[in-house]
Parts: C-alpha cells; structure tokens; sequence
C-alpha cells in the first residue's frame, strides 16, 4: 500500500535519496511543460489555426522520460502494489525479509531492463534514429531511461538494506 | 504442455508470487519474461525487452495519467478537498446525515479530479472525519461513510482509473466518460439515500446539528471553490464537446489548475513542489504495472490463451448474462484481496475477447463501454466489502479510534446499496449507454 505522505517528507541524507527525489521533481516538471506545450499548442490551432509542429513528439519524449524518472522514487517510498493479504499470519520479521527479498529481485530485474534499454539507445543514436516531424533523437531520450532504470536498481538495493536493518 | 496449459500455469504461478508479497507488477514482469523465453528462447525475448519500455512509455495517450495525476495533486495541495467539504456542509449540513451526505457530495468531485480511490479516502479522512466525531457523528459511521465516499468517484469523470480500462481495453476515453456519467451519478444518489435511512433509524448515529451558516459563509466557501470548478468544467466539457483529446484536457487541467492555486495564493513553492513529487509516487506505481503488465500480455498473447478461453465459452450454450454474472461474482472476489489497477490489468487481456464473443444485443462497441462501467462498479464494492477492502483498511488506519470490524457493520448497507446498482447496471445496458448514444 503506497504512503499517501511519504512525497512531504524531506529525502534523507543519502546520495540515492536525493537523486530519486531531484530525478521525481524532474520527471514532474518535464509532465507540465508537456501540459504547457499542450496548452500552447490548442491556443496556436485555434488561433492560428495550426498547432505547434511536433508537439505529440515532444509530449511521447517527455512522457516516457518522466516516467523511467518517476520509478526510482516510487521505489523509495515502496509505492509498488504490494497484497499483503495472504502473509498476515506471519510474523513482522519474516515478511520484512521477504519484501527485502523481492527488493533485490526487483534490483535485478531493473539491472535487465537497463542493459536491455542501453542496447536499444546505443543502436539508436548509431543508426541516427530520428522521430518523424521534428527530427528528436530518440536514442538520447533512450538513454535517459537507461540511468533511471539503473538508479532504480541502486535503490532497489537501499531499499532491501534498509528493511534488513529495520530501518524503513 | 500445449500452450494453453502453460498459459494457466503462468496465472497461477503469478497468483502464488503475489501472494507471496511480490508487488504484482514485478510478478507479471517476471513471469511474463520466464512464459515468454519458454516459447521464443532467451535472445528473442531479450531483443523484444530492448526498446519495449521506451515505446510503451512514449505514449501520446499514456501522458494522460501523469497529467491527470498532476491535475489532482495540484488541487489536493491548494485545499480543495476541506473546501469542498465545507461548501457541501452549508449547503445540506443542517439535515439528518447530512454532514455524511456532505461527505459524499465532496468526495464524488474531489475523488474525479484526485483520481484515485484510496488517496480520497486517506485525504477525506484528515479533511472531514475530525469535523464529522466534533458534531458527534459515530466515528464507526463516519469512517465507512469516508471509506464509501473514497470509491464513488470510480465512475466520475475524469476517473483515472477508467482512462487506463479504455487504454488496456482499447475503447474511446470520451465515450467512458460519458457513460460513466449516469452510473456514478446514481451511486451517489443512492449512498445520499442510505446516509438518510440510516441516520433517520438511528438518530444517535448522525446528530442534526445547529449552527448559524450565514450568507457570507456561503459566498467565502463558493469563492474558494469556483476555479476548481471551473476548471473541471473546462477539462469535461472540453472532452464532451469534443474541443479536447483525452490528453489535451488533462494537459489543460494540470496547468489551469496550477494557476487557479497561483491566484489564489494557496500553492507555495513547497506545496508546489510536493505537487510534482507526489505525480512521481503515484504515476510510478501506474507506470510499473503498465510494463509488468505489457511483458505478461506478451506472454499471454503466444499462448492464445485469451482467444481459447473466447472460443470455449462462447461455444458453451449458457446465456451471455450468466457468464456477466460469473464474472461479476469473480470480481468482486478479486477485489477482495486486489488493488483495483492491478486486477484491471491482469484481467481485462483474457476476459475482455470472452466478452467480446458474447451476444448481449448490443453492438460490440457498446459492450465494451458498458463491460469497463460494470467492472469499475464490482471494483468498487471489492474496495470497501468486508472480509478486506482496501478503503476501509486506510480509513481506519487513520482514524484510529475505530475497529475495522465496526466499521464494516456500518458499511453493509452501502454495499447493498452497490449491489442494486450493479443489478440494475447489468440488467439494463442502456442506463448506461443512452448517453453515449444521444451524443454519438
């Protein structure tokens, strides 16, 4: 179950605390200017009857950075659907390391995706794969996404470290 | 083992894993990725991972999750949910249960922009269940009228999560909406109902209470309320009208919203920046299922579990109202120990073709419209029924004073209240979708 005030708290000390609360902000902020462009552009088809040329280009680049930028965060204040229905009988301790347990999986899994996401970024900015109407390179927004998926796996980590010293 | 059989065994075995407290997304991530190297090796399954989060990620329609999820926090942070509360207050708080009935007409439009169910729940818990014990409601009632209000806005427009039900199941997010219109429209009705009866049986449970609510009062709470209602407005009639995509309302929305929390001097740079990080905690947990949820389906999609699973049920000779009704029993059991997305999405890729071979005498569009209206409706009865509900388990665990099995004695008759409704919704399609056909 997410922490509904977990976003209020300010991010501990720590190096990884700060990068996933600093890359959130940046995720967050990158979903507005998306609103701003948005707004911008049904202002100029009204207007000027043509709206701003590769706006849903720059919307799509925007979305799916913010949204590798929005995991590490949602990571750290364990904002993953947990159903903790069926482990109510055990005792505190064991599911706490049972969580830590998946913490890790999760980190593995995130390690895999990031790999997996700097072939297809490497291939990308190679070949110079470019979006349609505005020439975007996708490959460096690729990339983006293969630092967050990396972050996610160091916090993956933090996280599990922290449930092991109860400390979460 | 044919494919079908592996097919069953990867549900069961993510059930299991779930069950096990893997957060689902990363048990339909990993047992979509184990299904999918057993058909098509391990370095055909690792090129089709390659750029698949990208793609699914830079997604046009996608960005209206984030943006709605702005939208609501924005509003969240400059008040809305306690000034709401004390609009509805003046306006029916003076009538038996009608601090409850206040409740339940604040969340409905607070919970539609917030857009999920259990953050309306733990916002109206701190914004009206304090005011509520004052005039000495029971807390017990209380808490399941809070828990109750948390999930109406399921069905009211702009509900996230049946933009994600139009995405998964590929259906028009304007026509949703449109039908979602009347259903919820008659959940609250029918909640302000059961807030009366009770209240009216039970006096001790709801007080009337006294107080002198001037004039000026009214016209302070309206002048605090009337941007976010406007841009509401905005943001729906835009959808309605047409004028907007789905994702250029919620783009709108996000920053009139933000400027309506500018000029009224309520969004500081903290509340501004906690507005943005709190989009990043949500959207991520909706953003991780959405790739959990794409890799299983994958998956699923090489077994051709959701065409045989189709195919033999719609060869079975029993009326297409029983297999609804199977299904509805179905979910409201899953909704007993499942968050409402995370069904959605493990379940809509193999129900969804079963339904679509159904013959209701409705055409296939309709269906499925009015399909997304019936699951959120069990999903909802799933989020505050006894033996868990997701809902009451938050309420309680901020009120504190109240035992949950307490506040699932009050809550009964709510949800005898949701089953009439799913009952009539499932009887008779065209409640709703006569909306949909008068605007199409």
């Amino acid at each position: 179950m997410p922490e509904w005030d977990s976003a209020n708290t300010p991010p501990r000390g720590g190096f990884l605390d700060r990068a996933s609360h600093a890359a959130a902000f940046f995720g967050g902020s990158l979903m507005l200017a998306a609103g701003m462009l948005i707004v911008a552009s049904i202002a100029t088809r009204w207007f000027l009857a043509a709206s701003i040329p590769g706006d849903v280009e720059l919307i799509q680049a925007a979305t799916a950075v913010a949204a590798f930028a929005f995991l590490p965060f949602g990571q750290l204040n364990r904002s993953n659907i947990v159903v903790d229905t069926f482990t109510q009988p055990l005792s505190e301790r064991i599911c706490t390391a049972v969580d830590a347990f998946w913490d890790i999986v999760y980190a593995a899994a995130a390690v895999i995706l990031s790999w997996r996401l700097s072939v297809a970024a490497v291939d990308a900015i190679r070949s110079h794969t470019v979006s349609t109407v505005i020439g975007l390179p996708i490959g460096w927004f690729m990339l983006a996404g293969v630092i967050m998926l990396f972050l996610l796996a160091l916090v993956c980590v933090l996280t599990a470290g922290r449930l092991l010293r109860g400390s979460t | 083992m044919t494919p079908l059989a592996v097919g069953v065994g990867g549900f069961v075995a993510m059930f299991l894993l779930i069950m096990a407290r893997m957060p689902v997304a990363l048990s339909m991530l990993v047992v979509g990725s184990a299904g999918y190297v057993y058909f098509v090796g391990l370095s055909s399954f690792l090129n089709f991972l390659n750029a698949t989060p990208y793609y699914l990620f830079a997604n046009y329609t996608l960005s209206v999750i984030p943006l709605f999820v702005l939208m609501g926090a924005f509003a969240e942070r400059s008040g809305l949910a306690r000034d709401l509360f004390a609009l509805c207050s003046i306006l029916v708080g003076r009538m038996r249960g009608g601090l409850g009935i206040s409740v339940i007409g604040a969340c409905s439009i607070f919970g539609a922009i917030c857009g999920s169910s259990l953050a309306t729940t733990a916002t109206f818990s701190r914004a009206a269940l304090p005011e509520m014990k004052r005039l000495r409601y029971e807390p017990a009632f209380g808490s399941a009228i809070i828990a109750v209000g948390g999930v109406v806005d399921l069905l009211i427009p702009p509900s996230i999560i049946l933009v994600i039900y139009a995405i998964i199941a590929e259906q028009n997010i304007a026509k949703l909406f449109l039908a979602a219109l009347v259903p919820g429209i008659f959940a609250v009705v029918l909640y302000c109902l059961v807030i009366r009866i009770v209240a009216s049986r039970n006096p001790g449970l709801a007080p009337i209470h006294e107080k002198a609510d001037g004039e000026t009062r009214l016209s302070g709470s309206l002048l605090s309320v009337w941007p976010a209602l406007l841009v509401i407005l905005i943001v729906l009639g835009g959808i309605y009208s047409g004028i907007f995509t789905a994702t250029e309302a919620a783009g709108v929305g996000a920053v009139l919203m933000l400027l309506a929390g500018l000029m009224q001097r309520r969004l500081r740079w903290s509340d501004f920046a906690y507005s943005l990080v709190q989009t990043a905690t949500t959207s991520a947990m909706i953003f991780a299922v959405l790739l959990g949820a794409e890799v299983f389906n994958a998956f699923l999609a090489l077994t051709q579990m959701p065409e045989e699973a189709a195919e033999l049920i719609g060869g079975l000779s029993i009326s297409p109202y029983a297999v609804m009704a199977a299904l509805m029993v179905f979910y409201i059991l899953l909704g007993g120990v499942m968050d409402e997305l995370a069904m959605m999405l493990l379940t809509i890729p193999v129900v969804f073709p079963i339904i679509n071979t159904l013959d209701f005498g409705i055409p296939k569009d309709e269906v499925g419209i009015w399909f997304g209206i019936l699951v959120l409706t069990v999903v909802g009865i799933g989020l505050i029924a006894p033996p868990i509900g997701l809902g009451v388990l938050i309420v309680t665990s901020i009120s504190r004073d109240v035992s949950i099995v307490q506040v699932y004695r009050r809550i009964l008759p709510f949800v005898a209240a949701d089953f009439i409704r799913l009952a009539v919704l499932t009887a008779f399609p065209s409640v709703t979708l006569f909306l949909v056909r008068a605007f199409s």
